[in-house]
């Protein structure tokens, strides 16, 4: 009996490896046979309307090109960086897979680089508006936020389809009942004003309406749009380059040398100020609530409005019961009694973040054909077509936003941005820490900016300068890692070379100087 | 026996699936695998062609390369690579660019990559560099590291050492060399000195050059822009703000950028202003 369950295993084995063995070889047979090409594509953008854009855009693809049958693998995107890491280095990653997740190492090793093909035009543009422009031309934003991914090579691996923007959405009947209009406030006053019109709608109706839902990584959102307004003179005034940019380095360095204070600098006060101001608008514990959480919140018009990204835009019109509106966050301006004093002006959104990033993986078996579809994909008729379908807003120039959303367009125009005083992202993140942690001594019923000011002001310096440590090794890797691609470009046959020496010792002698300016101790 | 069968049946059929797929690929570049950050493959091949043929300087260089990034990074990888660098600057059948390229990497070695670092005997080499190869590209980028080591010793940024690195520019021969050295002189007047006027030229002649790194013209055209703005040089000024905007139209400063070029006297908040 044990002898007849063990071959009935081994039955079962061979069985299901033989089945896939012809499954697999048949499938190759039949494409090489027939010299039909199959392309994959891989991506975590699994939002309503995308995977339908998907099957438009490769079923337009097919129609045009016949012999080429266009697959996509969706994957969840809780499980998208273990897979992308999986498929990549087990050399079975689709020929087009997405960089959500991916570090320059990822990119550079593992993804070819489009460099030599966006000078020149895409040829599915050709007839529109478009036609004859650079292929990086017909990115909103030439594709910098792609070039900033590999810095060390200055190549370009891939391009994307969308730019996320953040509004604030509102609750039309809602507003409507609470402030008498469903017009949504038009200038920071405003805005600052529905605290208590909530209030009292609240004591008359016996509700618990909040006037923002809000939680941890969308009130971030929130704070980084209004905040950099209280430092954008002083962006100005300190860019240690004068080119308008305060990098987070110098910032670091000014308030860990004592020469910028929370509790000194006006600007920050002016910021933190805001901070407190603004907190007092959104959920109650908002800082440890999820992004569900404030959605639930606003889908089940607990809150009159929610600032959140422009890839919730779908679900609000699909899964609410009420028509919702949407508009920028009102920003203090120039002429703000309290808040314009720091002001220059409403700042440009045309550095909004890149979403559905693809690039041609170096296993593709039809890279060629790849570049073609990623052409095809970018066009501006097929982008239009994917914005119109999963109502998000297109990377590409000129395609408008989605008909029922005009106000999800980035607004490019707009003067430069401040900063955040918040340090995050900042080498080992322990500054950020000291500013999260302490954040009560802000917001909380009893909390002052002054108390708040003092703390960071005591506990902010060491704290930076761990994160500056953490930074200076960091950046010895690079520069290291930077000497050894010296080493090995200048020993390759010169055409092999597809990098320059010269190139190599220009990005090493910024990274010297950063390195040596702040961080040498 | 019939008991190993199931055993064997299923090792049989691991072999067979795993067994010729791999055999026919040829040995991939390890300078095309290095270059895309899989030091430790490049290393490994390196080691085996170096071992074939330990004349080979290019080869020891592009091993010595490798090692330096290989993972984990070791002590004995970073020795054995300084060694390697050593054997091929002093093998005297080696190509004078292998030569002098294994000398600049020493240097670069002693003083980045060895921990402690050895700066003495790395600005020696520098100089040696310079002494015996003048005409070398890279005699002019040992320039550049002479120019950072006087610029930034232990103790600080040095301003005194101004002086000495404008000598070392007046000797470099290559522009990127020279346009290295002006930006580092542009930066210390501007940074440090807080000296716009001095710092402008320096801006100016790195920007002549221009740069490979993409949109660093355009941030280049800015600082001079801006520069130019504060020592009163409108003209000038708008040259450079309208070659940022004719290279970065859809920056986030873009905006502010063709205000300023509309009218350079407005004031923005610089407190030069």
């Amino acid at each position: 009996m044990s002898r007849l369950r063990n071959l009935l295993a081994v039955f079962a084995v061979v069985g299901a490896f033989s089945w896939s063995a012809w499954h697999v070889l048949s499938h190759r047979r039949a494409e090489s046979a027939s010299d039909r090409i199959t392309l994959r594509v891989g991506h975590w953008l699994l939002h309503a309307g995308m995977r339908e854009a998907f099957d438009e855009a490769a079923a337009d693809y097919m129609r045009l090109h016949p012999n080429v049958s266009v697959e996509q693998i969706p994957v969840p995107i809780r499980a998208w960086p273990s897979w992308l890491r999986t498929q990549l280095i087990g050399g079975t990653a689709p020929d087009i897979t997405g960089l959500l997740s991916a570090n320059e190492e990822l990119a550079t090793r593992y993804f070819l680089p489009l460099s030599d093909h966006i000078a020149s035009p895409n040829p599915y543009n050709a007839g529109t508006s478009l036609a004859g422009l650079p292929w990086s031309d017909t990115f909103v934003d030439g594709l910098a936020a792609m070039r900033n991914l590999t810095p060390t090579s200055g190549d370009i691996h891939s391009v994307n389809l969308q730019l996320n923007t953040l509004r604030l959405y509102y609750n039309k009947p809602l507003l409507k009942s609470v402030t008498g209009s469903d017009t949504p406030p038009s200038d920071y006053a405003s805005l600052r004003a529905l605290e208590d019109q909530v209030a009292r709608y609240n004591r008359e109706r016996g509700t618990r309406l909040t006037p923002i839902a809000s939680c941890g990584p969308y009130s971030q959102y929130l704070f980084e749009r209004l905040l950099p307004s209280q430092t954008q003179k002083l962006a100005v005034a300190l860019s240690p380059l004068r080119t308008f940019q305060l990098p987070v380095i110098e910032l670091a360095r000014l308030v860990e040398a004592g020469e910028l204070s929370f509790a000194q600098t006006p600007e920050f006060a002016a910021s933190l100020r805001l901070l407190r101001d603004v907190g007092s608008l959104m959920s109650i514990g908002y800082e440890s609530r999820q992004r569900d959480d404030a959605l639930f919140d606003f889908l089940q018009e607990k809150a009159v409005m929610i600032y959140a990204g422009s890839w919730d835009y779908g679900v609000f019109v699909r899964d609410g019961d009420f028509p919702v509106g949407l508009t920028q966050l009102p920003l203090p301006t120039e002429d703000d009694p309290v808040y314009g004093r720091f002001v220059i002006g409403p700042p440009s959104e045309a550095n909004g973040s890149p979403e559905a990033t693809l690039g041609i993986v170096r296993t593709s078996q039809h890279p060629e054909i790849a570049l073609d579809f990623l052409h095809f994909l970018t066009s501006h008729a097929m982008a239009r077509k994917f914005s119109d379908m999963s109502l998000r807003m297109s990377a590409i120039a000129e395609v408008p936003p989605p008909a029922s959303a005009p106000e999800l367009a980035p607004q490019i125009e707009g003067e430069i941005a401040g900063f955040m005083p918040d340090f995050r992202g900042y080498g080992g993140g322990n500054a950020n820490m000291v500013f999260q942690r302490n954040l009560h001594l802000l917001t909380g019923p009893t909390g002052s900016v002054e108390a708040f000011a003092a703390k960071l002001d005591a506990e902010l310096p060491r704290a930076l300068r761990t994160d500056s440590e953490i930074l200076a090794g960091r950046s010895l890797r690079d520069i290291q890692r930077l000497d050894a691609h010296l080493g090995l470009v200048l020993t390759q046959p010169e055409s092999d070379r597809n990098q320059t020496a010269t190139r190599l010792l220009e990005t090493r002698h910024l990274r010297q100087a950063d390195y040596l300016h702040y961080l040498q101790r | 026996m019939p008991r190993l069968l199931p055993s064997l049946t299923l090792g049989a059929i691991v072999v067979f699936a795993a067994g010729p797929a791999h055999s026919a690929e040829p040995t991939p570049d390890p300078w095309k695998t290095a270059l895309a950050f899989d030091y430790n493959a490049a290393a490994d091949t390196f080691a085996e062609l170096h071992a074939a043929d330990p004349t080979d300087t290019r080869t020891a260089i592009a091993y010595a390369s490798a090692l330096l990034v290989k993972q984990p990074r070791t002590k004995a990888n970073i020795l054995l690579a300084r060694d390697l660098l050593l054997r091929a600057h002093h093998t005297a059948a080696a190509s004078p660019d292998n030569r002098v390229l294994a000398l600049y990497l020493l240097a670069r070695v002693e003083l980045d990559h060895l921990d402690p670092a050895q700066p003495d005997s790395a600005r020696a080499r520098l100089e040696q560099l310079r002494r015996d190869h003048p005409a070398h590209a890279l005699s002019d980028q040992a320039a550049v590291q002479l120019a950072y080591f006087l610029a930034y010793p232990p103790a600080g940024p040095d301003t005194d050492a101004l002086p000495e690195i404008e000598k070392l520019l007046a000797s470099v021969q290559t522009p990127e060399a020279a346009r290295d050295l002006h930006h580092l002189l542009g930066s210390f007047h501007l940074r440090l000195l807080r000296n716009a006027s001095a710092a402008l030229p320096h801006f100016i002649a790195a920007r002549a050059v221009g740069f490979e790194q993409p949109l660093r013209d355009a941030e280049s055209d800015l600082t001079i822009a801006n520069l130019a703005r504060e020592t009163g040089d409108t003209a000038l000024a708008r040259k450079h703000y309208a070659a940022f905007l004719a290279a970065a139209p859809r920056d986030t400063r873009a905006d502010t950028v063709r205000h300023l070029l509309a009218s350079p006297e407005a004031p923005l908040a610089h407190p030069a202003q």
